[in-house]
């Protein structure tokens, strides 16, 4: 069973302007990550973050369906193992009647193995995480 | 909270000692100054931070305050799905702060 995040945020700006922060890498690394996105269909890219315990910071995409300025989807890859994410990134503009945006986000494919990912993390973590089993079993 | 959030409550040795043991139960300030060689107010410190990392709660009963885990407040680490909940709002966020200055 796959689990989503849905996210609805309402902004002022236009489409046109929200589709280019989506889009252009030198806007993209400003509010999200390090990447070298471009939108067309078949594209591969990255985002880069700072590695973290059981993470090495690289996300790794292809766009899957891109329609200016109202849709832009992205598969959403990273992690190995058991700590392995294979989603999918969804943006979706609406333009409202003030001419603004309501952007929704759907990031879907979330698995629940990916629900649990004790096992991918460093071995302090996991050090800390046995001590914490009565408390993780409230989790 | 975010995994960051999580991480710099727990990247302290001493603070990380403090959570885990809370983790065994709950505590006052001054059994936890007892317990460990660090001064009060020390103590302190690093039970805001736990309580800022969201990893501790407090009650008060009385004149006396009992710090205990919050057992959620791990889930960042744990859970990918709880990760990008928090990781998309505070990023749209910021996309509107980018909107603002093109």
């Amino acid at each position: 069973m796959t689990k989503a995040i849905v996210v609805d945020y309402d902004l002022s700006a236009p489409p046109e302007k929200v589709w280019r922060t989506l889009t252009e890498p030198a806007l993209v690394s400003r509010w999200l990550m390090e990447t070298d996105i471009a939108p067309v269909i078949g594209h591969r890219f990255t985002f880069r973050s700072k590695p973290m315990p059981g993470w090495d910071g690289l996300v790794t995409c292809e766009i899957l369906a891109c329609d200016a300025p109202r849709l832009l989807r992205y598969s959403w890859r990273g992690g190995s193992g058991v700590n392995a994410l294979d989603t999918l990134v969804t943006w979706t503009l609406e333009r409202t009647d003030a001419g603004g945006t309501r952007l929704h986000l759907e990031h879907s494919g979330f698995t629940d193995a990916n629900e649990v990912a004790w096992a991918g993390m460093s071995r302090g973590w996991q050090k800390m995480g046995e001590r914490l089993d009565p408390i993780a079993a409230e989790l | 909270m975010s995994v960051d959030a999580v991480l710099r409550a727990l990247a302290d040795p001493t603070r990380r000692a403090v959570f885990e043991q809370l983790c065994r139960g709950e505590s006052t300030v001054r059994a936890l100054t007892e317990r460990f060689d660090v001064s009060q107010p020390a103590i302190s410190q690093h039970l805001g931070a736990l309580r800022e990392g969201g990893l501790v709660k407090v009650r008060r009963e009385g004149r006396s305050a009992f710090y205990r885990v919050e057992p959620k407040g791990l889930r960042p680490l744990v859970s990918w799905l709880e990760h990008y909940q928090t990781f998309w709002r505070e990023r749209l966020a910021a996309l509107e702060s980018v909107l603002e200055e093109i």
